[in-house]
C-alpha cells in the first residue's frame, strides 16, 4: 500500500490540537488515562485500538461532546474550556459511523442545516454543495434523495459533504467506513487519501483497521486500555513493535487478507 | 424563535376562545332527575312568556354542584326542597326556618316558595292490598307484623330512613331486606314484598295505582318544592320574583306526579310537562319548541366539537414543550410524567367537583355548557399521552443520530424545532391521536356538570332509561372517535412517506 511515510512531509504546519495529560473517568472505570498528543495542520492522523480502547472518547473530548476529568485540552492554542462550545464544534468537520445523516431531511437539505442556520445567501449555499458535489464525485439527482434511497458508500459521501460544508480546519473521522462493504470501502479510502492531502486540513480517523490507517495516514497512535502503546508510523509498529501486544494487534490484522 | 412563539401564542388564544359567549341573562340550573328538570323548565318557559331571556342548563349535578354555582353565580335559579336546604345544604346546624332564610341572605340567595308540593320519603303500597289490608297510616304497619317490605339500599342506611323509622313507629317485627328501586317496584307489582320507600312524587305512583301511607305521627321532614334565587338577579329582573312567586302554592303532589309519569312513563319531554303545569296552574299556555333530531344533532357537535377543541389544542402546545422538557432533564421529567401520570388516574367526577371551586375562584364559568371546568378537565387528562408521546420519541432517537446532531454546533432551540422534534414527529403523532381518541370520548362526561355535547342525551337516558336517547349521544361520540383515528391515520402514513423510514 502506498502509506505515505512522514519524513515526506516534511513541511511541518502549526500545532491545531494539543491535549496533554488528558484523562477520562466514567465512575469509577477509566477510558483515558494521560493522554498527550499534538495534531498539525494538514497532516493525517489514524487513532488505532481495539473497541474500548478510548479513540473515539478523544474525538468526543476533542468537539466538548465529553469533558475531561483531567489534563488539558487546546485549539489553535487555545484552551477548549474557554471557548464558545457551538463555535469550536462548528469549526470541526466529524462524521461517524454509518453517516448520521437525519432519515427525514433530503441529501441537501442534510449538507445545508448549519449553514441555514448561520444564514448564507441560498445562491452560496447551492455553489458550495455543486463544489463539494464535485469534489466526492456525487451525481447531482443523489443530492434530492432522502438517506434511506442512498446506498451506505454514497451516505458516506453525504456525511462527509456535510461535515465539510463550512470548510472547517479539522476533520475527526470515527470508524467512517466501519459500515461499508469491502469494494465501497476500498474505493472510498482511495479516493479519499489524495483528497484530504490536498484539503490539507488536519484529519483524525479512528479505527481499528490497519490497513485502512496505512492507506489514509502519515501518523499512528495505537491505544489500548485508555493508554498509549505506540506511536510513529505503520512501518515501525511492524518492525519494532513495543509491547507484546502492538505485536499481536499487527499480526491478528495480517492473519486476515485484507485487515480485519 | 420570535415568530414561533408569536405562532403559539396566538393558537393558544384562538383555542381558549369559548364558541358561545354568555348572554342570556337568566341561567337557570337543575338537577339529575325528571322533576328536577321540569320545574326548571317551568321557571324558563315563564321567562320566555315574559320575555325574559333564558338559559337552562339541565341536569347540571347533585346539590353540592347546584348550590355551589348559585353562590359563585354560574347559574341564577334553580329549584330544590326543604329538606335539602336544612339537611343537606346546611347539614342539619340550622333549627329553624329564620335561621336558614338569614344564612340564605347572608349568601346573597333568596327562597321562592313553597310551590305547594312535598316530595318526602314515603311508604307505598298497592291500593288493593292495602284496601284489603286496611292500612292507610305507617302506624297501621305495626298491627301486620307478617308484612314484608323492600326498601333502596340508600334509605335502609341513612338515619333518617328505615333505622329511624323502625324505633320511631315501633316498627321491629317487620322483615326487611335492601333491593334496587326499580327491582322493589317489579316485586311490588307480583306481590313478593307489600310495602316499599318511594319519593312522595315518584311517577309510578299514578302508573302502578300505589298509595302512600299517611306519616301520622310525622317522622319525616318535609322535602317541600322551593325555587333558590341570587337576589342581585331578582333586583334587576323585578318581573322574575314575581314571576317564581306565581308558581307559589300551584303545583300540588298529584299534579306532581301526572307531570312526572308524563315524561317517565308516556315519552313526553320535559318541556311539555312542564307545559302542562303552567296551563293548569297558572292558565298560561306557553309555546313549546320541538327540536328535531337533526337540530339537536347538530347543536350537540358544534359543543362537543368545541370542548375538543379548547382542550385538546392547549394540550398540544403544552403536553410536547412539556414532553421536551422532561427529556431534556431528566429529574424533573420523572416529575411531570409522574403528575401527568397521576391526574390520569383522578375520577372524571372527583376531578370536575375538585375544579369547580378553582374555576370560580378565578372568575370563570365552573358549570354550564363548555364551562371552563370541563375543559381544564379534558385539557390535564389529555396531557399524559402527548407529553409522553415526545418524551419516548425524542428518547428512542438513535444514539448515533444524537451524536451526529450534537456535533453540528446548532444551538438547542434550533436543533429541536428542526431535527428532535421531526425525528420524534410520529411518536409524538401517536401520543396526540391517543389524546384525540380518548378526549372525543371523555368529553361525553362533562355532561355530567352540563357542559353540553353528546353526554348530555346519554345522561338523560340512563336517568330516563331510554336506550334511544343514549344512543343519541352515544353513536356520534363514536363516529366522532373513528373518524379522528382515521384522519390520523391518513396523517401518520403521509408522515412517514415524506419524512423516510426509520433509521
Amino acid at each position: 500500500m502506498n502509506s505515505t511515510p512522514p519524513t515526506d512531509s516534511l513541511e511541518q504546519g502549526s500545532v491545531k490540537f494539543e491535549l496533554s495529560h488528558v484523562s477520562k473517568f466514567f465512575g469509577a472505570t477509566c477510558v483515558l488515562n494521560d493522554f498527550t498528543a499534538s495534531f498539525q495542520e494538514s497532516r493525517i492522523y489514524a487513532l488505532l485500538g481495539l473497541s474500548g480502547s478510548g479513540k473515539s472518547t478523544i474525538l468526543r473530548l476533542m468537539m466538548r461532546l465529553l469533558e475531561p476529568s483531567g489534563g488539558q485540552l487546546l485549539f489553535r492554542g487555545q484552551s477548549l474550556q474557554s471557548m464558545d462550545v457551538l463555535q469550536l464544534r462548528r469549526a470541526i468537520g466529524y462524521v461517524l459511523q454509518g453517516g448520521g445523516l437525519f432519515p427525514h431531511l433530503s441529501a441537501r437539505d442534510n449538507i445545508a442545516i448549519v449553514a441555514r442556520y448561520l444564514k448564507w445567501p441560498p445562491a452560496k449555499i447551492r455553489d458550495r454543495i455543486d463544489e463539494l458535489a464535485e469534489l466526492m464525485s456525487i451525481p447531482h439527482e443523489l443530492l434530492d434523495r432522502f438517506p434511506h434511497a442512498l446506498s451506505g458508500g454514497q451516505a458516506q459521501r453525504m456525511s462527509l459533504m456535510r461535515a465539510l460544508m463550512l470548510d472547517p480546519d479539522v476533520l475527526l473521522l470515527d470508524e467512517p467506513f466501519g459500515a461499508l462493504d469491502p469494494i465501497t470501502r476500498h474505493d472510498l479510502q482511495q479516493e479519499l487519501r489524495p483528497l484530504f492531502t490536498r484539503l490539507g486540513k488536519l484529519v483524525i480517523v479512528v479505527t481499528h483497521d490497519l490497513n485502512e490507517a496505512s492507506i489514509l495516514s502519515d501518523e499512528a497512535i495505537l491505544l489500548h486500555q485508555g493508554t498509549v502503546v505506540q506511536r510513529g508510523t505503520l512501518e515501525a509498529f511492524r518492525t519494532s513493535p513495543a509491547t507484546e501486544f502492538v505485536e499481536r494487534f499487527v499480526e491478528a490484522q495480517q492473519a486476515i487478507p485484507g485487515g480485519r | 424563535m420570535f415568530r414561533l412563539t408569536l405562532f403559539y401564542v396566538v393558537l393558544l388564544g384562538l383555542a381558549l376562545v369559548p364558541l358561545h359567549p354568555k348572554s342570556a341573562s337568566v341561567t337557570i340550573g337543575s338537577k339529575l332527575f325528571t322533576e328536577s328538570v321540569i320545574l326548571g323548565e317551568c321557571v324558563r318557559l315563564l321567562c320566555d312568556d315574559a320575555g325574559i331571556d333564558t338559559t337552562h342548563y339541565r341536569e347540571l349535578g347533585g346539590t353540592r354542584i347546584l348550590f355551589d354555582a348559585l353562590v359563585s353565580g354560574d347559574i341564577s335559579v334553580y329549584p330544590e326542597y326543604s329538606g335539602t336546604i336544612r339537611e343537606e345544604i346546611f347539614r342539619g346546624e340550622l333549627e329553624t326556618d329564620e335561621l336558614i332564610h338569614a344564612a340564605l341572605t347572608e349568601r346573597g340567595i333568596g327562597l321562592a316558595g313553597p310551590l305547594g308540593f312535598n316530595n318526602t320519603y314515603a311508604m307505598a303500597m298497592l291500593r288493593t292490598r292495602a284496601a284489603e289490608l286496611g292500612v292507610t297510616t305507617i302506624s297501621d304497619l305495626a298491627r301486620h307484623p307478617d308484612l314484608k317490605c323492600g326498601f333502596s339500599n340508600e334509605f335502609m342506611e341513612r338515619q333518617d330512613g328505615w333505622p329511624g323509622m323502625r324505633e320511631y313507629y315501633d316498627l321491629g317485627q317487620l322483615s326487611t331486606k335492601g333491593l334496587n328501586h326499580d327491582l322493589a317496584y317489579r316485586q311490588l307489582q307480583l306481590g313478593q314484598i307489600d310495602v316499599i320507600d318511594a319519593y312522595a312524587t315518584d311517577a309510578k305512583i299514578a302508573a302502578l295505582d300505589l298509595v302512600l301511607l299517611e306519616d301520622d305521627r310525622n317522622y319525616f321532614p318535609r322535602y317541600d318544592a322551593v325555587v333558590l334565587y341570587r337576589v342581585d338577579l331578582a333586583d334587576q329582573h323585578p318581573d322574575l320574583l314575581r314571576l317564581l312567586q306565581s308558581l307559589e302554592g300551584g303545583i300540588d303532589n298529584a299534579e306532581m306526579v301526572r307531570a312526572n309519569a308524563l315524561v317517565e312513563m308516556d315519552g313526553k319531554n320535559e318541556s311539555e310537562a312542564a307545559a302542562m303545569i303552567l296551563d293548569e296552574t297558572l292558565g298560561i299556555q306557553p309555546e313549546v319548541h320541538q327540536e328535531s333530531l337533526s337540530d339537536r344533532l347538530f347543536v350537540r357537535s358544534l359543543e362537543h366539537i368545541d370542548l375538543i377543541r379548547r382542550s385538546l389544542i392547549p394540550a398540544i402546545l403544552i403536553g410536547i414543550p412539556l414532553g421536551v422538557l422532561a427529556t431534556l432533564f431528566p429529574s424533573c421529567g420523572r416529575m411531570i410524567l409522574g403528575a401527568a401520570g397521576i391526574i390520569q388516574t383522578i375520577p372524571a367526577l372527583a376531578m370536575l367537583v375538585l375544579l369547580m371551586p378553582l374555576m370560580s375562584a378565578f372568575g370563570q364559568a365552573s358549570v354550564g355548557t363548555g364551562s371552563a371546568t370541563a375543559v381544564t378537565a379534558l385539557f390535564l387528562y389529555a396531557l399524559l399521552p402527548i407529553v409522553q408521546g415526545t418524551h419516548t420519541g425524542l428518547k428512542s432517537i438513535p444514539l448515533p443520530l444524537q451524536h451526529s446532531m450534537e456535533s453540528l454546533g446548532l444551538p438547542l432551540n434550533y436543533r429541536l424545532l428542526h431535527i428532535d422534534l421531526p425525528l420524534a414527529g410520529a411518536s409524538i403523532l401517536a401520543g396526540v391521536k391517543t389524546s384525540t381518541v380518548l378526549t372525543v370520548g371523555f368529553a361525553t362526561l362533562g355532561a355530567l356538570i352540563g357542559a353540553g355535547g353528546y353526554g348530555q342525551p346519554i345522561m338523560t337516558g340512563i336517568r330516563l332509561n331510554s336506550t334511544a336517547l343514549i344512543l343519541e349521544g352515544a353513536i356520534p361520540a363514536a363516529i366522532m372517535a373513528v373518524v379522528s383515528q382515521l384522519c390520523f391515520d391518513l396523517v401518520e402514513r403521509s408522515y412517514s412517506t415524506t419524512s423516510g423510514r426509520r433509521t
